[in-house]
């Protein structure tokens, strides 16, 4: 359009012009006869002039139009490209939660894209109670370190409310000029980093040329980077804090886990030495008791010697209570032995009916005692079991015992005996006094003894079930217990079928 | 006859790094490390000396000639803040360099040294003399000039005026290893290529014709009686106000002043780069006394059609001869007018010529090139806003 314009506004000078040199030719020529026709000329000549002028009045016009287009499209250029780089900054920090990294973004090239020289971004460290300056495009060391102790002196940052435009060539208040003898700068903004109403800095950016004076554009461009900065610092933070919690969760997990492991190991050993233990004396007191029960039979048997009755019921008690003695040695003993592997179980192929009929049949006599109501049911073609006799026999006559001691007379007791996948389920139940819910998981432990009226009367060791608990573990079996309180409880136990 | 080339940039910050890294792309591209010719062409943002150890650090021989730019130009489009080479390998053309020092004192003088230096290398086929003088020191029009006694006034001068990325403080200019100011160097070029010269600006004149009343050299000191600098307040109106204070060249490289010349079809163009307190303006080169000129304007289509025509007419004058390389100098006020699109006019250079030859050039503070008009016989004349295409092309 201007072109054009441009243009046809030339033509006509050219036109113009060269009229203009024709009418003053004409004029010089002109004679007293011709004045008539020179007033007419000089009309026309008048009207020339002024159309000239006029038309270079429109060329002032056109000029101050494209100046300021021109101008325009300046600051629209800078904006857009200023924008596009801020645009990449905010992407680029976006994605990073590393505090270097955010600043290595501000570099020289990027203060340039945003139209800047020099640019300084200064943290304030609050536990330091100083300044850091993280980046700083075309500042010596030297001119970093001056700016550092004015801001500490003079407390700039403090001061500091708004973002500010600052030229040297305008009127400035005390803190514009404490700012521009601090920067160094002829124009250029300063902007406070503001994140969550604490300020954690302020960044400056300018020229020092003056051909290149900032304008309001500058300054909300560096606006838009302080509040990006502000919120990639806020980012940054909150991922650190995040950070170093989860570490100190992680640190404190280990910590425990290595506690723990510490006293189970701790655990371990007591275990080993209290089996050592309890193995050594077992031993120990073995030897003792066989000669006191043998001493006591030689004296019962009368081989040195009528014993008078009195003495002999006395003897008899000896007898009894060292074999209670030798049965607890040896049930101690065992559970140590199984316990540290050192009894083999011998396993062969068993049928279980053998087993339970051998059982009851040693049991009779007390079951008849009591006129208890014995029962076996064994699903038919049931496959053999894989087991050590003896010890299947200590299980069976462990577990018959406790039923048979903890029912009342004319209780019942009942064997199952059924197959589940690889194993046999063995189940006996008894119609006895039951054990406490709370006391169910302590029967297995070892001197454990459920506190009822039964075990009040009847002495025991509490070692009967611990070893049981071994033996059927040795063959790779389980056992465990259900109960109601008054109304009686079921043992089962598995064994892997042959 | 065998000619290897090769264009390298860089945008590295660092300058020995931006020099070793535009010149090693120079070396893959040519093939090589041996040059007859290194064309270096640099922003001022970059240490100037360890920009050039950073090149000779990978073309150890090779004879620089180059000069400091407001903008670069390469193969790759318009850049800045960057550094461009061109390498030139060639068994058959001949490169002999010149410098001339001391331009602010006597640009003449500086311009016929500059040229006799060049010129005593070796007698024989000449095509053209490439000058890259100071933007801102001296009279560009006595350079050209000075270099005109020793070579002839017909024989072609084209060239560039060294920048410094509008900061229009100080340039530099490259002649092997030293890095000069208020200096002109030279590159005549002979042998078996030949040369196509195309310039062009795309300015028109607006509003009324103005005398200059009074001048020294390159220094308008009066216009129709007044003070020079009123020319501008009538026109700019309230914006004169800040003419003073910031540096002129920012407006003044748009609308500068032209020349009317005879049988030229555009006006011949001197911007001013400077105001002085007295109101005077500094332009590139001188405006005589007595001239009449007229405000120049311009506008995005008219400066793209001007640099279409610069190329084409470059092109034409190959007569049909394959392109090797194009040199082009690009005013910076071209850049400024077309602001975001500046890369247009390089792409619009690129396909008047066919295809994306190897390409150097930069954006400059004055142009060199011969007139077209067959009345001034092919005489080299100062120019401003300009586009200088320089196509040297295979052996006539």
């Amino acid at each position: 359009m201007i072109a054009t314009l441009t243009l046809n506004i030339g033509t006509v000078f050219i036109v113009t012009s060269a009229l203009i040199v024709a009418a003053f030719g004409y004029l010089v020529g002109i004679t007293e006869r011709q004045k008539k026709a020179r007033e007419n000329l000089q009309r026309s000549l008048d009207k020339l002039k002024k159309a000239y002028n006029e038309l270079d009045e429109q060329a002032k016009i056109i000029v101050k139009k494209d100046l300021e287009l021109n101008k325009t499209q300046e600051e629209l250029d800078k904006k857009l490209s200023s924008l596009y780089a801020l645009h990449k900054f905010s992407q680029a920090i976006s994605s990073t939660f590393d505090r270097e990294k955010l600043f290595s973004q501000i570099d020289k090239s990027f203060i340039s894209e945003l139209g800047f020289y020099r640019g300084v971004l200064i943290l304030a460290d609050r536990e330091a109670k100083g300044f850091s300056i993280p980046v700083a495009v075309g500042y010596s060391r030297q001119e970093q370190e001056k700016i550092k102790k004015r801001l500490s002196e003079k407390d700039i940052l403090g001061k500091l409310k708004q973002p500010l435009l600052i030229d040297e060539s305008h009127l400035l208040d005390e803190i514009k000029k404490e700012l521009l003898q601090t920067f160094s700068l002829v124009s250029f903004c300063v902007v406070p980093i503001i994140s969550q109403e604490a300020k954690l800095g302020l960044i400056v950016a300018g020229n020092e040329l003056a051909y290149t004076r900032l304008t309001e554009a500058d300054l909300e461009m560096l606006s838009i980077l302080a509040s990006q900065i502000a919120s990639g610092l806020e980012n940054v933070r909150l991922y650190e804090e995040l950070w170093h919690s989860h570490q100190d969760l992680e640190q404190r997990v280990a910590q425990r886990t290595k506690e723990l492991a510490l006293a189970n190991e701790k655990l371990k050993k007591i275990d080993k030495l209290k089996s050592e233990f309890v193995s050594a004396v077992s031993h120990e007191l073995r030897t003792p008791l066989t000669s006191i029960k043998g001493y006591a039979s030689i004296l019962t048997g009368g081989k040195l010697g009528a014993v008078p009755a009195q003495a002999k019921e006395r003897l008899e008690k000896i007898n009894k209570h060292s074999d209670a003695l030798v049965k607890l040695v040896n049930d101690l003993l065992d559970g140590a032995r199984i316990e540290s592997g050192k009894v083999e179980m011998k396993l062969e192929k068993l049928n279980v009916k053998d087993a339970l009929d051998w059982v009851a049949d040693i049991m009779a006599p007390q079951m008849k005692e009591k006129k208890i109501e014995f029962t076996q049911e064994i699903t038919k073609g049931i496959p053999e079991c894989l087991a050590d006799s003896i010890q299947l026999g200590r299980v069976l006559t462990n577990l018959m015992g406790n039923a048979i001691k903890f029912t009342p007379e004319k209780g019942k007791i009942s064997i199952k005996v059924k197959q589940i996948k690889d194993f046999l389920q063995i189940d006996i139940r008894d119609s006895g006094i039951g054990i406490a819910e709370d006391e169910i998981a302590k029967v297995f432990e070892e001197f454990y003894r459920a506190d009822n009226e039964v075990n009040q009367k009847v002495k025991g060791t509490g070692l009967g079930l611990p070893l049981v608990k071994r033996i059927v573990q040795a063959h790779k079996g389980k056992i465990w217990v259900t109960s109601t309180l008054g109304k009686g409880t079921t043992f089962s136990f598995t064994l892997p079928k042959a | 006859m065998s000619t290897s080339l090769g264009v390298g940039i860089s945008e590295n910050p660092d300058p020995f790094a931006a020099g070793k890294q535009a010149a090693g792309a120079v070396c893959e591209q040519a093939q090589g490390n041996y040059f007859n010719l290194l064309i270096v062409f640099a922003s001022v943002k970059f240490d100037q000396q360890a920009l050039i150890r950073g090149i000779k650090s990978v073309c150890h021989n090779a004879p620089i000639i180059g000069c400091s730019s407001a903008g670069e130009i390469s193969t790759a489009g318009s850049t800045k803040d960057s550094v461009a080479i061109m390498g030139i390998n060639s068994s058959s053309a001949t490169f002999s360099t010149g410098l001339g020092c001391g331009l602010s004192q006597d640009a003449r003088a500086a311009g016929q040294r500059c040229a006799r230096e060049a010129a005593k290398a070796r007698p024989g086929k000449r095509h053209a003399f490439i000058i890259l003088p100071d933007g801102l020191s001296g009279n560009g029009a006595e350079i050209i000039r000075g270099t005109q006694e020793v070579l002839g006034t017909s024989f072609p001068i084209v060239g560039g005026s060294a920048g410094d990325d509008y900061l229009f403080q100080k340039t530099y200019q490259y002649y092997g290893d030293k890095v000069l100011s208020d200096s002109v160097v030279g590159i005549l070029l002979g042998g078996d290529i030949s040369v196509g010269i195309g310039i062009r600006h795309g300015w028109h004149a607006i509003g009324k014709a103005h005398e200059v009343t009074q001048a020294h050299g390159n220094v308008i000191e009066r216009i129709d009686g007044e003070q020079a600098l009123k020319l501008y307040q009538d026109y700019f109106g309230r914006e004169a106000e800040n003419l003073k204070d910031s540096p002129w060249a920012k407006i003044g490289t748009i609308y500068p002043l032209g020349m009317s010349i005879p049988d030229e079809e555009e006006y011949l163009i001197r911007y001013a780069y400077k105001a002085t307190d007295t109101g005077f303006l500094v332009c590139a080169a001188e405006v005589p006394q007595g001239s009449l000129v007229r405000l120049m304007i311009a506008d995005k289509d008219g400066v793209l059609n001007a640099a279409r025509e610069a190329a084409l007419k470059a092109k034409e004058a190959l007569k049909g001869r394959s392109i090797l390389a194009v040199i082009i100098f690009d005013s910076i006020a071209r850049k400024r007018v077309l602001g975001r699109i500046a890369q247009e006019e390089i792409e619009v250079i690129k396909k008047t010529l066919g295809r994306p030859y190897p390409m150097v050039g930069f954006y400059t503070y004055g142009e060199q090139a011969p007139l077209r008009a067959e009345r001034y016989a092919g005489k080299s004349y100062f120019h401003n806003e300009a586009v200088v295409v320089m196509a040297i092309g295979e052996a006539q």
